[in-house]
């Protein structure tokens, strides 16, 4: 349900009201005119650290208005969770922002406090368990266009005066994806950085130095393309913006006291559990298996109830490695560490158990429908139709081939490289083959991608089809520096540079957006099985391939008998984000399918 | 005074078109907000306040959204935060209703209600947006309190089972397990 529709039936709705008498109406209205006026908490930070300090302990005790608006600036991750500001999904560190210290210290006046100038850039409070370093970061640009709801600056961080460098040495850029700041007030722009910091091995008081280099300002709510000669790359509208951010420098206090560690050193087939760190930040698991074993296990964190730990995502964007697990609360005795079988997820095959000594205050995150695009952005040129399932409706102006025909041409977001006259990939399917079960084509539960899912549709055929697939000149799409870390076993593949990642070929979509083929949830449209694995290359649904390289495959995939016999489909072919893999950025063409006489 | 009109005010001078928001839905905002928070009136104050901190921050951003509709919404989800972080530092107990109040997804809530027929659609958004108990709502709408309890009931467990379909959001549908059981 669309949440205009929702409030349109709340709008509807009468309830019997409490009234609101004059003095609460003026004791409301002395908090909001405390907390609109910006300058008034801004001037507050022009008072030195110990005037500050009183206060904050005068302000709590004779106004609890103006002790709330002194946190906004010291500890703006509580805030921008308060607020929910669209960054929070960025900031799920457990505990951290009760551990956030306010920035008191100036080590080349660059960090000023002096917010009554006309511009600035600082940050305004850390934390540091000497893994994670976390900062608070307040902007101000008063010249910025109303529209803007965002400042995505792009700069370098140096630590105790060294560059943080990317894996090939060269100064490690950090982009939007490490700091949003979102509007706060008229020009005030918040919001939150997260380092790792683990590689500096850091034991005692540091200087941290963020240096902005180029900054866009920004507003999700409109996105537009970002090449118009490439659909569907949308990006969200810029705002010129000229200001110039002075680089800051802060010293940063260590609390390693927040860091418990258990040893653990339990071994089970090939893996090690060597120990448990916790923090108010995340959970670390330090284990050990050979590189060699390319599939490894699949790993579960969960305490004693069996209430998983969320897996911390963002932390493999900071750098650090996928070990990393949300912090656990306070009333924690128990970690279990699960390990399962990439093609049985069902049951572990080992449970490690290490008791603990409780967590930390953990913050649950706040539920938030904001994110850096909106619900309710405004496409320009507007989206294409999506199906319910949200895979895209093919284009009517997109050509069609028949069965048999070598596509040459593409559609989509495939390249990236400049030289795009040369490169091409050609597409043949052919041989489609009708099964009433995967099992009659000889294939067993492993061999299909969603081994773990087992597939209880009903009225649905299996259908492969041969793929001859042909790339030519590609380059430039996937380089070096642009790997990621490891994210499965087909990541250890070589041919780094040049490659072009295939997923999801052979995608179902319906033609038309409402075709009736029952209930839409029990058609997935994902490929289900592809033989390419068995030479090796991949066992997972997408592979790389690299320029002047060709491939035969064979692709399957349950459909609806509706569907088969209506015609009322095609196949189509996703590449992937030359940085993501497992992202499809684009359909490449769709195959035109015959209704099939199934009698 | 139309929406129009009070988010215009509120752009151009934001203290008369706080307080011309204050006299339109105060009391509506401190209903709600009371709801949850009626332990705390202090609390339930600073939260009503919050609250139309919010509308005016987002004054720009409330492009043809009813404000009524949208207070709504802010009110029950800024008392219900303000309630988890009392929760969290005090010894709050954990009374059903505010268990019940807090356990339901959203996004869920928003696609149940879309499937409902008209009166259990208006008995959902009694509870779960307005805050109202089963004897209020079957007071407003001429009702009793056991049929709206039953409808209640019925919309709790089709909720879990929507949550519980397709592996969604397992914890929050065993979270409603225990107020389906109510």
């Amino acid at each position: 349900m669309k949440k205009q529709k929702l409030y349109s039936q709340i709008a509807k709705i009468e309830t019997v009201e409490c009234p609101m008498c004059d003095a609460e109406k003026e004791r409301i209205m002395d908090y909001l005119k405390k907390e609109n006026r910006p300058k008034r908490h801004i001037a507050l930070k022009t008072i030195c650290t110990a005037a500050c300090f009183v206060l904050l302990v005068t302000a709590s005790v004779f106004s609890p208005v103006l002790a709330k608006s002194i946190p906004f600036m010291e500890n703006i991750v509580a805030f921008i969770k308060q607020e929910k500001l669209p960054q929070s999904d960025a900031i799920d560190y457990g505990a951290v922002e009760n551990y956030i210290n306010p920035v008191t210290d100036v080590v080349n006046g660059t960090n000023s406090v002096d917010t009554d100038q006309n511009s600035y850039f600082r940050i305004t409070g850390t934390y540091c368990d000497g893994t994670l370093l976390v900062m608070s970061v307040a902007a101000k640009a008063p010249d910025i266009d109303e529209e803007a709801t965002f400042l995505t600056p792009y700069y370098a961080v140096e630590i105790n005066g060294k560059t943080l460098t990317n894996e090939n040495g060269e100064t490690a850029r950090f982009g939007e994806t490490n700091l949003s700041l979102s509007r706060a007030e008229d020009d005030v722009f918040v919001g939150s950085i997260a380092i790792d910091v683990s590689a500096q091995n850091l034991t005692e008081d540091f200087t941290v130095t963020l240096i902005p280099e180029k900054v866009r300002a920004i507003n999700p709510k409109y996105q537009v393309l970002a090449d118009p000669k490439t659909p569907m790359a949308y990006i969200p509208k810029s705002y010129p913006f000229d200001t110039v951010f002075e680089s800051c420098t802060i010293t940063v206090g260590i609390n390693t006291g927040l860091r418990r560690e258990y040893d653990v050193n339990e071994t089970y087939d090939t893996f090690t559990l060597n120990r448990i760190v916790t923090s108010p930040g995340f959970t670390y698991l330090d284990y050990t298996q050979p590189e060699n074993r390319v599939d490894g296990y699949y790993i579960t964190v969960s305490d004693q109830d069996g209430k998983e730990l969320k897996w911390l995502n963002e932390f493999a964007e900071l750098g650090l490695s996928k070990s990393y697990y949300a912090a656990i609360p306070t009333n924690t005795t128990e970690i279990h560490v699960a390990l399962f079988n990439w093609y049985n997820t069902a049951e572990p095959v080992k449970t490690f158990t290490i008791p603990v000594e409780g967590g930390y205050d953990v913050v649950p995150m706040i539920d938030t429908s904001m994110g850096m695009v909106p619900e309710d952005a405004i496409y320009d040129p507007p989206l294409p139709e999506t199906n319910s399932d949200g895979s895209n409706v093919p284009n009517p102006n997109d050509p069609e081939y028949p069965l048999g025909e070598t596509m040459l041409s593409y559609h989509g977001n495939l390249w990236s490289s400049e030289n795009k006259e040369n490169e091409t990939i050609e597409i043949t399917y052919s041989n489609m083959q009708i099964y009433d079960s995967p099992a009659e084509l000889g294939l067993t539960q492993a061999d299909m991608v969603y081994k773990d899912k087992p597939l209880k549709w009903e009225d649905n055929k299996f259908v492969t089809f041969n793929v001859h697939l042909e790339t030519k000149g590609i380059h430039g799409l996937r380089s070096d520096e642009e790997l990621q870390p490891e994210i499965d076993a087909y990541e250890k593949n070589d041919g780094t540079t040049g490659i072009l990642w295939i997923c999801d070929f052979g995608d179902v979509f319906c033609r038309t957006v409402n075709t009736d083929i029952g209930n839409p949830k029990m058609f997935n449209p994902t490929m289900a099985y592809s033989s390419l694995h068995s030479n090796g290359v991949s066992n997972y649904y997408h592979f790389p391939t690299n320029a002047y390289d060709s491939h035969d495959v064979v692709v399957g995939f349950y459909i609806p008998e509706t569907l088969l016999k209506s015609g009322d489909w095609v196949i189509g072919v996703i590449t992937g984000n030359e940085k993501n893999p497992i992202t499809g950025s684009g359909i490449y063409s769709y195959y035109t399918i015959p209704p099939i006489d199934l009698d | 005074m139309e929406d129009k009109e009070l988010l215009r005010l509120l752009q151009k001078d934001s203290e008369r078109g706080l307080e011309a928001a204050l006299d339109l839905y105060g009391g509506l905002v401190k209903t709600i907000v009371s709801r949850v928070l009626y332990d705390f009136p202090q609390d339930a104050e600073e939260c009503v306040a919050d609250v139309f901190l919010r509308l005016w921050k987002n004054r720009r951003k409330l492009h043809g959204a009813p404000v009524r509709a949208w207070l709504v919404v802010a009110a029950r989800n800024a008392a219900i935060d303000r309630w988890r972080k009392l929760s969290r530092s005090l010894d709050v107990p954990l009374t059903e209703e505010i268990t019940a109040k807090t356990a339901a997804p959203e996004e869920e809530i928003c696609e149940l209600i879309d499937t409902m027929p008209l009166p259990d659609r208006e008995i959902f958004i009694r509870k779960y947006y307005f805050l109202e108990t089963a004897a209020e709502i079957a007071a407003e709408m001429g009702r009793t309190p056991d049929d709206v309890n039953a409808r209640l009931s019925r919309g709790r467990k089709k909720l879990k089972a929507q949550l519980l379909e397709g592996g969604r959001h397992f914890e929050k549908a065993k979270a409603l397990q225990s107020d389906c059981k109510n």
